[in-house]
């Protein structure tokens, strides 16, 4: 059973009582909180005791996140009935710390491995193997590299499953270049008017690829234009950051030697009190959606001047401030019935960091999976993506509704033991002439079950084993040619067209007159000037080649009966 | 570290010999060092674990040269023998193998003595080992062909083992030493092909790689293969293993080129393709592989293919944007509706790129399939590498064919906003090559022109460059074009130079373009007068030279320039003439008619100038002193003007001038040789003049390029002269045996080294020399100082000053310093005691031997240090000129305040009088024997101190 905790709290609330009993194993993919909100609740207050599995950046920002998400429910909305402080940690020492492609055996049969999914710092797909099926669950993901993450890789594992998230099911983007370009150009073109430019941000993710942007922008511009960054929740995550170079971009990853990325030279901390500076600046404030907090506040300030410009990096929830501007609206109510006029320009950037169509369509096509399952994602366009699959690959593709259960069969290769004599043996007879694997080679032994294991083992062993007597069985055939001369004559010019024809067998003609091909024995018998028989034999275990001599004989030879 | 640099420095070019002065003429004994007993190896006695440790040890040390290695081979041979160790053995085998690469070996004797082992080895592992020793053996046996038939059979006899290393490492010496006659028959060639083939599907991986390899080594050693491989190639694509798709994709792209024009079956359709196309197409889908070596190879193979079908090049750029299910169109192709509707985005509408038709779910093509959308793939691949080698391909496709290159134009302009500098310039470079196949449009420029902006000098050259050679759709492009040069000018005002350069090809390129900008950039108002532009501002300069290239293609222009345009176009064309054309002033017609064959051959007049001077110095040793004197000095002065004058003849003249000082200042001996030799005239004195002189032979003969033998014994023979002053002065003033003794070992050295080039060169000698050379054996006779000073005296009696015919056009080396620019307000911050790394971009011309450059550091206090830049930051450009761009440290104690430090490219003497005299002539400084190649770039530093 394997189960990611999505579910927010209350969700959780009422399906974990049945799911904590039968979870013995849990993967964490990523930071975001709709991945890993409910964790601590599940661990601590449901009861869930098994091993919990993190990669190292997740389990170093976790913790930070959730100590977050508990202050703003307890404190401020004054939750109850939720995890304390003392929970985190305890959960959070619960947590094995995994890194990519590293093979861990969870118990006896269960083994999983990380690989790398872009996305956010730390993100991970988790390809599962329990004995002969495997299965991969990717997360979110994301295919195409940014300016601080880069792409997420699999290898060929052909798992039987793959679950891939399909938010973006029917996008394709454009190159990543051109939104930054853009982003850029905008920002500075609005600095250079003496502008002020607001860019509301979540605290985690596209915030530092944002920061990376312009830090690395003003860089190769040179210029001074101060950029601020709200206090707070993101300098303990930059901490991390640049302690986890290893899962970034190429290029952070090449120049950290010279120095690191993230250890801003343009982007200082913020104030409060900068709200009022003259001249251009970039702040980058939190929270996201405009709809409380420092961001609120600097846009308030600064919205009814025309110089200004606001980017809105990511998508809005309708209600909030930030989806009334982006639809346009020129004066906004505030609290206290009094009015905001909006004159500075506002701009929408989207910077997601989820695969799009093709990414979902590559990634399948370098893992090769058997079967494929959708989740997360509107179902018509779910749909299409599905089409797309089944149509593309010839796979499977399952994309089930809640609370659907899908069956999938998977066809899987029986393992079996094979004594190293036997397989030696073999390969010594096949190593005799030069190789050549397009050929089919016919291994005999006796296929033995001993308990739930099989054995392919040597007949004669396998007899001795049972205390069975061998048993015989050959066939015989007799053919009769019509051909004048000797019979010497005739096995002769047997001899010749069986050496001939049959290379891989060797072939002896004895001085008794009769040739043996492998275990087969041809004898020709009858006097001269009469019709002569020609006297076939194999063992069972030759029947292919017995019946392929025959097959030669009768065609090459003026055979009158049989 | 400053004092280490220097000392480095000190160690490295200046072998000042000191001796200890009282000991009466000790010659310098040179120790002939005992040649190194070096390359030993004792196997006796030894355990298998010690016989690897010794093994190892003597590997490290590899390569050694090849003197008793005879003895070591040996030793190894009879260790093999003894050694039960499989490991060892195997070790013991690659040992051999390195060994034979070495010169000196007789590869033939010990393939000999390898096959001798191989027939009695039992391991799989040793023989794997040996059979890769044999590789190595036979190539560097490389012309015996009966050696070569021999492994090869052993390789084919092998090759049913069941180990896979050696399977594959047979399969390589088959591929590395399987001949390659013209005249074998075909049949043969086949069947080595027929037999790789069947390893084609090895169920090892590496054999599999080998087989395709040993095919792909075959080929480039001159067998024609077979087209029959084609089907196992491609299959081979989709092996599970990296190595053999590598492998696999090169055979495939090999064929491709050897049998472009045959037709190859679709599978599951009765279509047949061109080779060509059908191998396009795969290697295309190469660009979607898992393995970032595979992505790479299949990128920078695809630019060869020039003869695919443009049906499948074009396919290769198709990417359809979709946005929930509907058509969404990418910015560039909405930039180009907006221009060719005429109408401009606003650019403030965020639904302005709203996803408009609806897509039929059948149509979408999700999966790059084939050649579709591969280069785009690999434009948005996570890797710089992939990306260089897309550029690379796609410029190399497009300029073999002009519909492609439109096409690519908006692929390559996004490359523009790469955040890897190097795929930036590689984007800029490759834009730069397709230039005459395009025509830029405003919104592309936009998105270039933004690079004019950037912090890197490199960068900005290089899209000046561009902009240079390329078509421009509209007049809007050229404004905007010209807007952000003068807006880089404000940024950068250090780009001036290369600026003016793109204005003078903007305006020849771009004449009609500029026509109807000219009164805007003139500002021109048909009523009003406007004020008199400032002459010296670089932006007016700009502007000018612009506009005055414009109108030089296009006499309409000229009627609109005002008076003071006029004015400052005479004084322009007098200070940047290479950079403004001459123009006819509609006024005045015939004036100028008459100048215009005067201003003409401006070139020859000024050389013609050079030459007539010259001409005037001929009879120069002739002429008494005080009147040679006269003379030298005015053409000393007249030539350093013409320096200034004309590019063209510059050098010549500079070349000139400086030997004519040089002669000056014999002159100055001359008048003061009679008290030289009585020793009355202090010896300072003359040391200062006799340093000058060195000092300008050694710039002639370093610094110009395309001296004459004829000019080249002028030079030396005027060192000499200096010399011989020097030598006289010595041996006149100085008591002491020794130093006498020394300053006469010293000029003989260097007159014999004289007289043998004077005789392989063959040139002619001034009586001075003459005499001297004729008198060679008396100045070396220890014995009798008299004697030589007898020589001396009347030797110098003949010295007169002499001219220098010139007959070559020679050229200057020098340095220009781009990057660090003049001094910013700005110090640079670092700890001291440790190091700053400073980015220094620098073009070199004119320079044949670049090893000798070196960056000079000089410090405040005086210290200086010499860098030599590491060959990988030199970039040839053309024959004769270099780039450098690298880094340098320096490293200096604290400091209070932050002070300059002068950064100088400079170039190591190629004359060996000055290092040899020095100690002679009290040159106590280590930087005389440099020559600066360019003005001292001054960088502020500031070493601050340690925090703790």
């Amino acid at each position: 059973m394997l189960v990611e905790a999505v579910y927010w709290q209350r969700l959780v609330e009422r399906t974990l009582c049945w799911i904590a009993v039968c979870i013995w194993d849990l993967m964490m993919i990523h930071f975001h909180l709709d991945h890993c909100g409910a964790l601590p609740y599940m661990s601590e207050m449901v009861g869930y005791d098994g091993p919990i599995y993190m990669t190292h950046p997740t389990k170093a920002i976790c913790p930070i996140l959730l100590e977050d998400f508990r202050k703003i429910t307890v404190d401020k909305k004054g939750e109850t009935n939720f995890f304390t402080s003392e929970m985190i940690k305890t959960c959070m020492k619960k947590v094995k710390a995994v890194n990519l492609h590293e093979v861990i055996q969870v118990d006896d049969e269960l083994e999983i491995k990380a690989y790398y999914a872009g996305h956010v710092l730390g993100a991970a797909m988790f390809h599962v193997k329990v004995g002969q099926q495997s299965l991969v669950y990717t997360g979110d993901y994301n295919m195409t590299p940014d300016r601080h993450l880069g792409a997420a890789w699999i290898d060929k594992c052909r798992p039987d499953l793959l679950i891939t998230e399909s938010t973006y099911a029917t996008t394709i983007r454009e190159s990543k270049r051109c939104r930054e370009r853009d982003f850029l150009k905008k920002v500075h073109d609005c600095v250079e008017k003496g502008g002020k430019v607001l860019i509301p941000v979540f605290a985690l993710g596209r915030a530092q690829e944002l920061c990376i942007l312009l830090e690395s922008y003003w860089e190769r511009m040179n210029l001074n234009i101060p950029i601020y960054f709200s206090l707070g929740l993101t300098e303990k995550a930059n901490h991390y950051y640049k302690l986890f170079i290893s899962w970034t971009s190429q290029k952070i990853k090449n120049t950290f030697v010279q120095r690191n990325m993230f250890e801003f030279t343009h982007i200082k901390p913020f104030d409060r009190s900068y709200i009022e500076n003259p001249g251009p600046m970039v702040v980058f404030a939190t929270p996201g959606m405009l709809h409380a907090g420092l961001s609120l506040q600097v846009f308030k300030k600064w919205a009814p001047f025309e110089q200004n410009m606001v980017i809105m990096p990511g998508y809005c929830v309708a209600g909030t401030v930030g989806h009334k501007i982006l639809n346009g609206a020129k004066r906004l109510e505030l609290e206290n019935k009094q009015t905001l006029d909006v004159r500075l320009s506002v701009q929408y950037m989207s910077f997601s960091a989820h695969a799009d169509a093709k990414g979902i369509m590559q990634l399948i096509s370098w893992c090769e999976p058997k079967n494929v399952m959708l989740v997360h994602g509107e179902a018509a366009k779910m749909d299409f993506l599905k089409n797309k699959i089944q149509q593309e690959f010839g796979i499977d593709c399952y994309k089930p509704a809640n609370g659907e259960t899908v069956t999938i069969q998977t066809l899987h290769n029986i393992p079996i033991d094979i004594s190293l004599n036997l397989l030696k043996r073999a390969a010594s007879f096949a190593g005799l002439k030069s190789p050549d694997p397009l050929k089919m080679r016919v291994l005999q032994g006796a296929l033995v079950m001993r308990g739930n294991k099989l054995q392919l083992m040597d007949a004669d062993q396998a007899l001795k084993d049972v205390g069975l007597k061998e048993h015989n069985l050959r066939f015989t055939s007799t053919l009769y040619v019509e051909e004048d001369g000797a019979s010497e004559k005739l096995a002769e010019k047997i001899y010749t067209l069986v050496k001939d024809k049959i290379k891989d067998h060797p072939t002896q003609y004895s001085t008794d007159g009769s040739i043996s091909v492998s275990d087969v024995m041809i004898t020709v018998s009858g006097d001269d000037e009469e019709t002569k028989s020609v006297l076939v034999t194999w063992s069972h275990q030759d029947e292919e080649l017995g019946s392929e001599l025959m097959e030669i004989l009768k065609n090459e030879l003026p055979v009158t009966m049989e | 570290m400053a004092a280490l640099l220097k000392k480095r420095a000190l160690a490295e070019f200046s072998h000042v010999i000191q001796e200890e002065a009282p000991k009466p003429v000790k010659k310098l004994r040179l120790i002939q060092r005992v040649p190194d007993p070096g390359v030993q190896l004792f196997l006796q006695g030894l355990s298998s674990q010690e016989a690897l440790q010794a093994l190892l040890k003597f590997e490290a040390n590899l390569p050694v040269p090849s003197g008793n290695l005879g003895i070591v081979i040996r030793t190894l041979l009879e260790h093999y023998e003894k050694e039960k160790e499989a490991l060892v053995r195997s070790k013991i085998a690659a040992l051999l193998g390195k060994l034979a690469k070495i010169p000196g070996i007789n590869a033939e004797n010990m393939s000999d003595e390898v096959i001798n082992l191989m027939s009695k080895e039992e391991s799989q592992k040793v023989k794997g080992q040996l059979i890769a020793s044999l590789t190595v053996i036979g190539q560097s046996a490389a012309c015996q062909r009966n050696l070569h038939k021999q492994l090869v059979s052993i390789a084919r006899q092998n090759l049913t083992s069941d180990y896979h290393n050696v399977r594959s490492n047979c399969l390589r010496l088959i591929g590395c030493l399987e001949s390659c006659d013209q005249v074998k028959s075909e049949t043969e060639t086949n069947n080595t092909q027929k037999m790789l083939e069947s390893f084609f599907q090895d169920q090892d991986p590496r054999v599999r790689s080998s087989a395709f390899e040993a095919l792909l080594n075959l080929h480039e050693r001159g067998v024609k293969i077979d087209q029959s491989s084609y089907t196992s190639a491609w299959e081979a694509l989709n092996d599970d293993y990296e190595g053999v798709r590598l492998a696999a994709i090169q055979i495939v792209w090999v064929l491709c080129h050897l049998y472009p024009e045959s037709k190859v079956c679709v599978p599951d359709s009765d279509e047949e393709l061109r080779l060509v196309d059908d191998g396009f197409v795969k290697i295309c889908n190469m660009i979607n592989d898992i393995s970032v070596n595979v992505r790479t190879k299949a990128a920078s193979l695809l630019g060869s293919l020039h003869l695919v079908n443009a049906r499948f090049l074009e396919q290769t750029l198709d990417k359809k944007l979709m946005s929930n299910m509907r058509r969404k169109k990418t910015s560039s192709e909405r930039a180009k509706d907006n221009f060719s509707s005429g109408v401009w985005s606003t650019g403030q509408k965020w639904a302005d790129d709203a996803p408009k038709e609806e897509l039929d779910p059948e149509s979408i093509n999700l999966m790059n399939i084939g050649a579709c959308g591969a280069f785009v793939h690999g434009l948005e691949d996570e890797f710089a590498e992939v990306r260089n080698c897309t550029l690379d391909s796609i410029c190399e496709l497009a300029s073999q064919n002009a519909a492609f290159a439109v096409l690519c134009q908006d692929s390559l302009a996004d490359m523009f906003n790469d955040e890897i500098e190097s795929v930036r310039l590689n984007a800029i470079n490759s834009l730069k090559k397709l230039s005459q196949h395009l025509e830029i449009r405003e919104d592309q420029l936009d998105i270039m022109l933004g690079v004019l902006q950037d912090f890197s000098y490199v960068s900005r050259e290089s899209l000046r460059g561009m902009l240079c050679d390329m078509r421009y759709a509209t007049k809007e492009c050229l404004k905007s074009c010209v807007v952000a040069l003068l807006d880089n000018l404000r940024r950068y005002p250090e780009d001036r130079v290369s600026i003016w350069k793109c204005m003078h090809h903007l305006g020849k390129n771009c004449s009609s373009l500029a026509l109807p900008l000219l009164p805007e950039f003139l500002c021109l108002h048909p009523y009003f007068d406007t004020p008199e532009p400032e002459m010296d501002d670089p932006a007016y300069i700009s502007i000018l030279v612009l506009v005055f290239n414009a109108a030089s293609g296009n006499r309409t222009a000229l009627p609109m320039f005002q008076e003071h345009t006029w004015r400052h176009y005479s004084y322009l064309r007098d200070t940047i003439p290479d950079l403004v054309p001459e123009l006819q002033h509609p006024d005045n017609f015939n004036v100028i008619e008459t100048d215009k064959t005067v201003k003409k051959d401006e070139s020859d007049l000024t050389s013609m100038f050079i030459k007539s001077t010259i001409d005037k110095l001929s009879d120069l040793n002739t002429l008494d002193t005080s009147t040679a004197k006269q003379l030298l000095e005015t053409s000393v002065r007249d030539l350093q003007r013409v320096t200034e004058l004309d590019i063209n003849t510059s050098a010549s003249a500079e070349c000139i001038c400086l030997f004519l000082q040089s002669q000056l200042l014999i002159t100055q001996l001359i008048t003061q040789h009679a008290y030289i030799l009585t020793g009355s005239v202090t010896v300072n004195n003359l040391t200062v003049l006799v340093d000058k002189v060195l000092d300008i032979t050694n710039r002639l003969q370093t610094l110009f390029l395309g001296l004459g033998r004829q000019d080249l014994s002028l030079i030396k023979q005027t060192e000499l002269k200096a010399l011989t002053f020097n030598f006289g002065s010595v041996l006149a003033n100085s008591q002491e045996l020794v130093t006498q003794m020394k300053a006469q070992e010293l000029y003989t050295t260097y007159l014999t080294n004289l007289q043998k080039f004077l005789s392989t060169h063959d040139t002619q000698t001034d009586k001075f020399t003459t005499y001297l050379l004729s008198e060679m054996t008396v100045l070396k006779n220890n014995n009798q100082l008299s004697m030589v000073q007898n020589v001396l005296h009347s030797a110098l009696k003949l010295v007169a000053p002499c001219t220098c015919p010139l007959l070559n056009k020679v050229q200057k080396t020098y340095a220009v310093i781009h990057e660090p620019a003049k001094m910013s307000d700005n110090p640079i911050k670092f700890t001291a005691g440790l190091t700053a790394a400073v980015t220094l971009v620098a073009d070199i011309e004119n320079i044949s031997r670049v090893e000798n450059v070196r960056v000079q550091v000089k410090y405040p206090d005086t210290t200086t240090s010499l860098i030599i830049p590491q060959s990988c930051d030199i970039h040839k450009k053309t024959a004769l000129s270099y780039r450098i761009s690298s880094h340098i440290l320096m490293s200096h104690g604290h400091w209070s305040e932050s002070c300059t430090v002068e950064i100088v490219l400079v170039l190591m003497a190629s004359s060996e009088v000055k290092t040899k005299f020095k100690s002679k002539l009290l040159c106590s400084d280590d930087e005389s024997d440099v020559i600066e190649l360019c003005k001292p770039i001054k960088v502020l530093i500031s070493p601050k101190q340690h925090k703790r």
